[in-house]
Order: C-alpha cells, then sequence, then structure tokens
C-alpha cells in the first residue's frame, strides 16, 4: 500500500482513509500536533483586533486533557469567548494563516475531541449569559457556552425548565446541541439536541449566520448533530417548558432482557415521562419511571404497572439472598451489591432535594450522583446506540464485553424519540439509520473505584463496545461524537463522503475541530 | 494523607458553583483553574486569589473531598510570604483574656457586630451565652488575608475559649478554623444558632428573604442544608440557596463591591419578598446599597 508523505502536523489528502481500519488494533491515539508555523503572525493579527490570546503556561493545563482522560494535547495559546464578532474575526484570520481552531464547553469528551493538539482552543464557557427568556412562548436565548446547570439555574428563577439535558451539570449548552445529548426523559422529547428551535453560528470563514428549520436550513442541519464540524454555535434558541418535580419508581429485575422489553412497552405507550434501566453488572437490573404530574403517575399505576415484570425492593431483595445462597462462593459480589445499593440510592433521594416525595432539582442531584459513583480522572462510557429491534441483542454483548473486561460496571439505557421532522438533522448523528419511532441508547460504565486499569486496557475496552456497533451494523453515541476511525464503517461511505465534500467547501483550510471525525 | 490540588480530576462541579466565575465565565480564576494550572507546573493568578469571596462552596461540591479552602488560604498565604501581595495593616490583639470557666457558652463575635453595641448585646441576649475579651479579630484578619498567625497568639486564644462547652461565632471564616483547631467543641456560626431559636423562626414568613451566612454554612454544609431545609419549609421563608442548596454568597471581607453587587443582583431576580433578614452585616449592607427593601439582622426580628 503506498502511503504519501505528508508534511507534518497537517491533514492528509482524505483525512478520512477507507481502510483506516483494516489490520490496525484500534488503540487512540493522538493527532498528530501542529506545527505552529504561522502561529506568530497569526497572534499578530489577532492582537490588532483586540483578541486576547492566552499563551502562558498557567492558563494552558485547565486545556491538557478532556472527560475521557485519554488523549492529551495542548494548544499554542487560549482564546476566551466573548462574541459572536471575536470568533468570527478569530476564525478568519485561523482561515488566512491556517491555523487549527479546537473549541471546547465543558470538555466532557471522552476520545480528545475537546483537547487541542496545537493551535487556538476557543474556551466557549466565556460566552455562558442568557440573554432573554420568553416565558409565553416557552423558549429561551442563550449564549451557547453556558452549562446546562447554570441554564436550569436561570430558567427556574422563572418557574422554567429546559425539556432535556445531559445527567452532568457541567456539559455545556453548545457543546450538546452538537452531539446530541440524552435524558431520562428522552423517550419522551428526544435527544438534548431536539430542544433546538434556532441558533446563531459562526462559520469556519467566519460569517457570522442565524439559522433554523425555515432559515438557513441547510447549515442548521449540518451544525445540529454536525460534531462541531461546520461552524461555532455561538447563541441558541431552546425550546422549554415549566418547571415540575418528579415522581420516581424503581422496579428491580434479574434479566437485562426482561427489563429492556418492559422499557420498550412502556416508552412506546407514552404513559410515562422519564424512563430509563440502570444497572449493577447484570445481577440487578432498575427499570426507573418517573412523572410530572400526580396525574400522570395514577394513570400509569392503573393502566401498566401490572403489565411490568420487575418487582418492588423487598421481592428483589429475597430473590437475590436466595440466588448469592446457592452460589456461596460469589458472597463478594452480593456485599458488592449491598454496598453499592447502600450508598448510591441515598444520593438518588437526598432530603433536601426532596418535597412530598418528589425530586425537585433532578439536575443537580442526577448530575452529582454520577461524578460521585462514576467520576474518575478516566470517564469511561463507550455506547451503542440501535433501533428499536436491535437493542437486546447489542446491550447483551455490550455486557458480555464489561464482564470480560471489568468486575464491576453499569449499564444506563434509555430509549430517544426521533422526531420526523429532524430527520435532516441526524444524517451525520450516532442515531442510526434505520431507526424509526424511537432509538435506545446504552452507555457500558465500568466502576473503576480504588481499582487501577492502564490506559491501554480502558482504552481496549471502549473499543470492543464500538466494534459491536460496527458488527451490528448500528452506530453508537458518545459524549463528543463518534471517533474518526470508524466513521466509514458506522455511517457509510456515501454519506462521509458527502459530509466531507460539505467541510471542504465550508472550511477550506480545515481548520475547525480537525481531527473530530475530519 | 489530606488530599491536595493534585487529586483534582477536572469536573469542574466547583466551577458552576464559584461566584469569581458566574461574574466573570473565566475558569482559570475558579478552583478548577488553580488545581489544573499547578498540576501543570504553572502559577495561580494572584489576583484571582485575593478577589476569591472565601465563601466556601466549592468545597461541599468537589466529589473528591477536596479541602479546597485550606488550600485556598494556603495559596493566598504563599502569596504575601513570597511578596506577591500585600496585605492591609492587621489590627492590634485583643487584650489578653482570661480562659472562661468550663461549661459555659461562649459567643464570639466580629468587629463589625462589636461596633454595633446594642445588636451584639441583642445576640448575646437571645442566645443566652458570654461574650468573648478576646474576639480573635487579628486572626480572622489573618486568616482572610493569608498572614501567617503567630503560634503563641493562637495558643493565647484558644486558650481562652476552649473550655466553652459550645462556642458560636459570628465571622464564618474563624468559625470554620476554630472547628478545625478545637475538634472536640461544638462550634455553632451565630447565624445558625439564632435561627434554631423558635422566638426568632416565629418572626419568619413567606415575605421574608433570609440570607444565610455563606462561609459557616458551607464548613458544615451536611447539618446546616437540613436545618435551613426545614426553617423553609415550616416558615416559608425564601433562602439565598441556588439548586445545590449552596448559598449565595453577597458579602466578603475584602471583596470586589461590584462583584458582590452583581450576586445581590442575581440573587434577587424574580423574587417577591417585602424583606431581607441577613446573618452577616456584609451581606446587610450590600443588599441595602442593591434594593430598597428592609435589611435587618436576624437578632433584630
Amino acid at each position: 500500500m503506498h502511503i504519501p508523505e505528508i508534511e507534518l502536523g497537517t491533514l492528509p489528502p482524505c483525512p478520512v482513509a477507507p481502510d483506516a481500519l483494516q489490520g490496525i488494533p484500534r488503540q487512540q491515539t493522538n493527532p498528530s500536533r501542529w506545527q505552529g508555523s504561522t502561529w506568530d503572525a497569526f497572534v499578530s493579527a489577532l492582537q490588532d483586533d483586540g483578541i486576547e490570546v492566552r499563551q502562558e503556561r498557567g492558563s494552558q493545563g485547565i486545556y491538557l486533557t478532556d472527560a475521557g482522560g485519554m488523549a492529551h494535547g495542548l494548544p499554542h495559546g487560549v482564546v476566551m469567548a466573548q462574541s459572536a464578532q471575536q470568533i468570527a474575526s478569530l476564525l478568519r484570520h485561523a482561515q488566512h494563516y491556517k491555523v487549527p481552531v479546537t473549541t471546547r464547553g465543558g470538555g466532557l469528551t471522552t476520545e480528545g475531541e475537546s483537547v487541542a493538539f496545537g493551535g487556538v482552543l476557543l474556551d466557549m464557557t466565556g460566552m455562558s449569559r442568557v440573554v432573554s427568556i420568553d416565558s409565553e412562548s416557552l423558549s429561551v436565548r442563550t449564549e451557547a457556552g453556558i452549562y446546562w446547570h447554570r441554564l436550569a439555574e436561570e430558567l427556574r428563577k422563572e418557574g422554567l425548565d429546559y425539556l432535556s439535558a445531559p445527567l452532568n451539570m457541567t456539559s455545556s449548552v453548545g457543546g450538546t446541541l452538537g452531539v446530541g445529548g440524552i435524558d431520562v426523559n428522552s423517550s419522551k422529547y428526544g435527544c438534548s439536541a431536539d430542544q433546538a428551535l434556532s441558533l446563531q453560528v459562526v462559520t469556519p470563514t467566519g460569517e457570522i449566520v442565524e439559522c433554523s428549520d425555515e432559515q438557513n436550513p441547510e447549515l442548521f442541519q449540518r451544525v445540529i448533530l454536525g460534531y462541531g464540524q461546520f461552524g461555532v454555535i455561538t447563541e441558541a434558541t431552546l425550546q422549554i417548558r415549566p418547571f415540575t418535580p418528579m415522581r420516581m419508581h424503581y422496579f428491580y429485575y434479574r434479566s437485562l432482557r426482561t427489563a429492556l422489553e418492559d422499557l420498550q412497552r412502556i416508552d412506546a405507550s407514552g404513559s410515562c415521562d422519564y424512563s430509563g434501566i440502570l444497572t449493577m453488572m447484570d445481577k440487578a437490573i432498575t427499570l426507573l419511571v418517573a412523572f410530572d404530574s400526580p396525574e400522570r403517575e395514577q394513570a400509569f399505576m392503573a393502566q401498566q404497572h401490572s403489565q411490568l415484570r420487575g418487582h418492588g425492593e423487598l421481592i428483589f431483595a429475597a430473590r437475590l439472598a436466595a440466588y448469592y445462597l446457592l452460589r456461596p462462593w460469589r458472597i463478594s459480589e452480593l456485599l458488592f451489591l449491598y454496598q453499592r445499593k447502600k450508598n448510591l440510592f441515598p444520593d438518588l433521594q437526598p432530603p433536601h432535594h426532596m418535597r412530598d416525595g418528589e425530586i425537585v432539582d433532578r439536575t443537580v442531584v442526577f448530575s452529582r450522583a454520577v461524578w460521585k459513583h462514576w467520576g474518575n480522572k478516566h470517564m469511561v462510557i463507550p455506547d451503542l446506540a440501535t433501533n428499536v429491534d436491535k437493542i437486546i441483542e447489542a446491550v447483551e454483548a455490550g455486557n458480555a464485553v464489561c464482564k470480560k473486561h471489568f468486575r464491576r460496571y453499569t449499564l444506563y439505557c434509555v430509549g430517544i424519540k426521533l422526531r420526523p421532522e429532524h430527520q435532516a438533522h441526524y444524517e451525520l448523528s450516532s442515531i442510526p439509520p434505520d431507526a424509526a419511532g424511537f432509538s435506545y441508547g446504552c452507555e457500558f460504565e465500568p466502576v473503576l473505584e480504588a481499582e487501577h486499569y492502564s490506559r491501554d486496557q480502558l482504552q481496549s475496552f471502549k473499543n470492543a463496545i464500538y466494534d459491536i456497533g460496527v458488527e451490528k451494523q448500528t452506530s453508537y453515541y458518545r459524549f463528543g461524537g463518534m471517533m474518526k476511525g470508524y466513521i466509514r464503517r458506522a455511517l457509510g461511505d456515501e454519506v462521509v463522503e458527502k459530509h466531507l465534500a460539505m467541510k471542504r467547501q465550508a472550511d477550506p483550510a480545515m481548520i475547525l475541530n480537525r481531527d473530530v471525525i475530519f | 494523607m489530606a488530599k491536595n490540588f493534585s487529586h483534582c480530576h477536572g469536573c469542574g462541579l466547583c466551577t458552576v458553583v464559584c461566584p469569581l466565575w458566574q461574574q466573570t465565565h473565566d475558569v482559570a480564576l475558579a478552583p478548577h483553574g488553580h488545581a489544573k494550572a499547578l498540576q501543570f507546573g504553572g502559577e495561580v493568578n494572584t489576583s484571582s486569589l485575593f478577589d476569591c469571596l472565601l465563601c466556601g462552596a466549592c468545597e461541599p461540591v468537589c466529589p473528591e473531598d477536596i479541602p479546597l479552602m485550606d488550600l485556598l488560604l494556603g495559596l493566598r498565604r504563599t502569596a504575601v510570604t513570597r511578596g506577591d501581595h500585600t496585605p492591609p495593616a492587621q489590627p492590634s490583639a485583643p487584650l489578653s483574656a482570661q480562659p472562661m470557666p468550663q461549661g459555659d457558652s461562649l459567643l464570639v463575635v466580629d468587629d463589625a457586630l462589636l461596633q454595633q453595641p446594642e445588636l451584639s448585646a441583642q445576640c448575646q441576649a437571645l442566645l443566652n451565652t458570654t461574650l468573648t475579651a478576646d474576639n480573635g479579630s487579628d486572626i480572622a484578619h489573618a486568616l482572610h488575608h493569608g498572614i501567617e498567625i503567630e503560634t503563641d497568639r493562637l495558643a493565647a486564644f484558644l486558650n481562652s475559649i476552649k473550655q466553652a462547652s459550645t462556642l458560636i461565632v459570628s465571622d464564618g471564616l474563624l468559625k470554620r478554623a476554630i472547628q478545625q483547631w478545637l475538634p472536640r467543641s461544638e462550634v455553632l456560626s451565630m447565624g445558625y444558632a439564632l435561627s434554631r431559636l423558635p422566638a426568632i423562626q416565629h418572626k419568619l414568613g413567606s415575605n421574608d428573604l433570609y440570607l444565610i451566612e455563606s462561609r459557616g454554612y458551607h464548613a458544615d454544609f451536611s447539618r446546616m442544608v437540613s436545618h435551613y431545609d426545614t426553617l423553609r419549609q415550616r416558615r416559608g421563608c425564601e433562602l439565598n440557596l441556588d439548586l445545590q442548596r449552596l448559598a449565595v454568597a453577597t458579602g466578603g471581607v475584602g471583596a470586589d463591591e461590584a462583584l458582590l453587587c452583581q450576586q445581590a443582583a442575581w440573587l434577587m431576580k424574580g423574587l417577591n419578598v417585602n424583606r431581607i433578614v441577613v446573618e452577616s452585616l456584609d451581606d446587610g449592607a450590600v443588599m441595602r446599597q442593591q434594593c430598597d427593601l428592609p435589611v435587618v439582622h436576624v437578632a433584630e426580628l
């Protein structure tokens, strides 16, 4: 095979080689670092425009890695986002001097997508203001660097809430709209990106453009779920809703398949407002359902409850005890389950976040639990996304991979309602093209606790999960998007070529978020 | 071994609750930024260290349980020792005081409250306690401004209060430090002690915004959050708590006035109250600037 020589730190003629995966052990490696030949002239041009570039050592350490903790890289300099005009100027100069620009919000990517390997890191959290809230039309206009948690704080003052957001307080709005985002109410509202009504975008060549499904729809379709390839989202108008506390119920299962079947049935019925599965390995599987109102709760209990095959806590505990009584050599597993439940469940319903049996501030409750019980220097959460028919076999295959790699792990699975009118938004996304009605996503999360695993082992685990997506001809969803090495297999040549051509046209110097997928 | 900045995984939860970040949106100024700068062998921005309100909201949210307040205060001391920052002149130590008899409850009030003799007498009467002769104001000043505390002076201060069964302290930062220095003593913030009194609680209503003193609150978060949550449920008053039940700080020694006013403005947004009740005189001063509503100290209810 002939490999053409390319200048170090630049992109090859085809940035997504068709045979990128063949015969290569798929360990993630850092992209090559941009060498900085035009850096000084670029900085000088920015300074002439009044744009501050931070180059001192202390200010760079914050951006060394992302939540995944696997990829490490440094920018030549950091620019704090201040306005669309500032970013437009930055991108125009970056095109001219061919300087890579990496955008970063909360830095919650897991494969280094928000890590800069040279060039400029654009920290979008500098743009974190809420512009306006319209409580009549139920929409909010916000700068896109804002964390969902901060947005929730602002909306709550008006008795309002966002529709759906990742269960993580430090995800940014712009980053989420670029990749999708799932919540426990995604079976009702769709992925987080579906709540975007319109966007202000700075294109890679520095034009400031307002776009929506009506205005500049092609740009809107490319930017939503576009992995930051076609523009920087600077402001977003989002659909919102009145705030409601949440009434939660848990049902316990011993079988992943049974729990998933029940989850799918209740999602299809539209009878609950929140649903999902959270497991402790494949031994204790919890189906959680929750409601925005007592009326919805009562209707569910009257019509759906009797059809669920899960049990209440006491019956499940008795069955589990019987299971381990016959397998005394696995007592440590039982102790883990007991300890985990004892530690985790109180954090899912802390008294000061409860009112009359309802959870207020679910954003806080779940996010804190995520960081406390799953947080680590490596956020290892590879996901699979499938259509309705493939989810059970995909989860079972993923479960087998988890068992092979780790003693303790968790699965988190939710349904995502697909919006037919948004089909064009999903084209480059991880929502499988063969999904209709609902898509399902499952995260596979090792419980690392005090155990030490090498980066290689963690990456091998993640790749083994992504391989399931490839083998089963489905997709996977990850914080940060889709790994570059997998994109042709996941999306197919036709889609990749189409978007690569559009990317080349929109971003001639290929400077914006390079190496994320292109 | 105590955790330090090297244990920070970079989750950023301390950033979203940091008043300095909330007003500047610059992560380099938040504890997360300090931790990563140090991990990377860089320097912490000295002015941001002293712009910090020391409200302590970052500490209870840290999933790694890193003692962020101790570390931030340590960074301040280092900056002063190295001459990177010049602290304001330290007040002289109060005259030496005799140790109090064992079993008494003692009230340690800050200088601002001492300058209002009627109010401090009212606090003392409500709490049925004795004012200390030595209020440790020089020690509180040193804590705030990163000045090393002389060992003999600290020993003398602690010796004068350590026999008390309960120590009630109005300065949240001093309260936090005394908690660490005298781990066997019961140390309460004055606002908490007052707000426990039924006579006070009955005077609070749904038209009140009650401002919890943030430093004392965050230093004892798990106990405080439960107490104030109960208070809100019983009396229906609004509290200066955010969605994480952390206290929105509006006061701070040496803090930037514009920053405090922005905090206060954000706090007042969307609230429909007729009166503001404060535990700390610092908070009261800022709220008087920010709105026309009557502002009263909790002991004045």
